[in-house]
């Protein structure tokens, strides 16, 4: 059995046929870009900006991977849906590897006769799921701008967003570069790097011990804006070019893409030598 | 048969390895989350000596900084607030969510049927599931407590310093805070132990839907975190209005964060999930053939 058959049944049964990660992206999206349009409504009558505005397709991603500036507990929102965000791929992809090693897993292995090509096919999986649910959150996204008729064209509104995020004056960043969609793709990395991370604390500790760690280091990121938790670099309102003391995003990229291979390759090294058969 | 049962699934839910670990990750947390409450009691404690010093004793504000309103409960500045009141329902999942789940695939469900008998299986089930969730959570809330009031004094709240304790005259049991603080601290560790309980209780509903523990253990999580979600984007929609907090996240902190809620709302809460977990119980109980879940 190949690593090509192998990954084409992980896909199959671990993704496909998992009707949650399609439902829940989707309703994530839906919910938060209705939250803003709603917001937005309530905006225009005050003329707190000044001009008459409406949303477009990139301030609708921009509030859904936004974050928060500073950790404030009076904010729930924007903290909420950031979490929401980022810890419900996690749940999604946290089970199944743990599942499939304890039943139909082991006759897969010892069909290829091959760990490493299991962990491969694994670490492709989690990546698939990954993409496959930052996909639907911006395909739902996409799919509510056509029905409210929002623009595609344009870059995220500087101002509408800092006044949504309630981000002081004082951290704005002066106007320097405008801000793009590109910003979203630290987030989803980060994110890449927080799963795969996530599967190989499995093979240490229990999968809901893994978890657990997982969103402690998440909420510490919200609380703490230091460069070295990794949680800051998924939230587009803490990187350096949007406020006044962000993290960087080269350093992001670069500490995402180390976690990301960090991950793959300690988690082959041990699941080469764990004992899958005694395990609870 | 029923006290004994209830004795032995006691025993299994306090004594076992995930009980334990929870216990010490709550109680890492808090303990942690005693340090930036101890610095800024001390830096607040030297401005107002400094205050005293240059304007006379007239207003110490003394009052201002007491346990009450620095210890994990009572704050919510710290990381260690922040991280224990959004991670509680793991915390009270974890000790005991995934024993049914587990021992219904091992097959354990049916030898303590037989023996026990059904209904006091289910009934130890949930007492059991109902203690370790409560307990999880509150002992390192007492423990943060009772280690602040070795630093801090126990100064009684003065209303005319409300906005140095969050709790305001529309707050929950706010006359509570400030006539008896004790009582009110008690009283939010009493709502705290039933709302865990009945939240560890929720994995037995989830496992009678889903059989992976995984998924059995963090679903109460997301359940509650899905709720706070849409409470903030469906709800708390129009900024000049002042919302009841909905959001069982929010209002089991015992200093209100955003919105303040009110005793219909808890109840409402309280009892709808007790009616959810235990209806779910009575029904395992009375009407579940296990001959026939082993065969399918």
């Amino acid at each position: 059995m190949s690593l090509k058959k192998l990954l084409w049944f992980d896909l199959r049964r671990g993704l496909f046929q998992k009707p949650l990660f399609f439902i829940i992206p989707t309703l994530i999206a839906l919910i938060s870009c209705f939250d803003l349009y709603r917001r937005v409504l309530f905006v225009n009558p005050n003329e707190t900006l000044g001009i008459k505005i409406s949303a477009g397709f990139a301030d609708f991603l921009t509030y859904l991977y936004g974050g928060t500036t500073t950790y404030d507990p009076y904010s729930g929102n924007p903290f909420a849906r950031w979490m929401l965000v980022l810890l419900s791929v996690c749940f999604l992809t946290l089970h199944y590897p743990n599942q499939d090693v304890q039943t139909y897993g082991q006759q897969l292995l010892i069909r290829t006769q091959s760990r490493l090509a299991w962990w491969l096919s694994k670490c492709i999986w989690n990546i698939a799921g990954v993409l496959l649910y930052h996909g639907l959150l911006i395909l739902s996204a996409a799919l509510f701008c056509l029905l409210v008729q929002a623009d595609f064209t344009g870059g995220p509104q500087k101002e509408l967003l800092y006044h949504l995020f309630q981000v002081v004056p004082e951290q704005r960043m002066p106007a320097a570069a405008p801000w793009n969609c590109c910003f979203i793709v630290l987030p989803i990395l980060v994110s890449l790097a927080l799963n795969l991370l996530q599967m190989t604390f499995a093979l240490f500790v229990k999968p809901i011990l893994s978890f657990l760690i997982l969103s402690a280091s998440m909420v510490s990121s919200a609380c703490f804006a230091s460069p070295c938790l990794v949680g800051n670099y998924a939230m587009i309102l803490r990187l350096d070019t949007v406020t006044v003391d962000g993290v960087s995003i080269k350093a992001g990229v670069i500490l995402s893409l180390l976690l990301l291979l960090w991950a793959v390759i300690v988690g082959c090294v041990r699941f080469a030598r764990c004992d899958i058969l005694n395990q609870d | 048969m029923l006290c004994n049962t209830m004795k032995l699934e006691l025993k299994k839910a306090i004594c076992n390895p995930y009980f334990y670990l929870t216990l010490l990750i709550g109680l890492a947390i808090t303990f942690f989350s005693l340090v930036p409450s101890l610095q800024s009691y001390d830096q607040d404690l030297r401005s107002h000596q400094q205050f005293a010093a240059e304007f006379g004793p007239r207003n110490p504000l003394m009052q201002m900084e007491t346990l009450f309103n620095h210890w994990i409960g009572g704050e919510s500045f710290t990381p260690g607030s922040g991280n224990y009141f959004f991670l509680f329902p793991l915390l009270a999942t974890i000790p005991y969510g995934w024993s049914y789940c587990s021992e219904s695939k091992s097959g354990y469900v049916k030898s303590m049927v037989i023996r026990a008998g059904k209904m006091p299986y289910y009934l130890a089930k949930y007492a059991a599931l109902f203690v370790s969730g409560g307990l999880a959570v509150v002992t390192p809330l007492l423990f943060n407590f009772l280690l602040t009031a070795m630093f801090i004094p126990a100064v009684r709240p003065d209303p005319s310093y409300l906005t140095a304790y969050g709790i305001g005259p529309a707050s929950f049991l706010s006359m509570l805070f400030y006539a008896h603080p004790f009582l009110y601290v008690f009283a939010y560790l009493l709502i705290d132990f039933l709302f865990c309980g009945l939240i560890a209780c929720l994995c037995f509903t989830a496992s009678i839907l889903v059989k992976n523990r995984v998924v059995v253990v963090l679903l109460p999580f997301f359940l509650l975190l899905g709720v706070h979600y849409l409470c903030y984007s469906l709800l708390y929609t129009d900024p000049m209005v002042i919302y009841r907090q909905c959001s069982p996240m929010a209002f089991l902190n015992p200093v209100p964060t955003s919105y303040d809620t009110t005793w219909p709302i808890v109840l409402a809460w309280g009892i709808g999930l007790f009616l959810l977990t235990f209806a779910s119980i009575v029904l395992r109980g009375r009407c579940h053939e296990l001959k026939k879940t082993a065969v399918v």
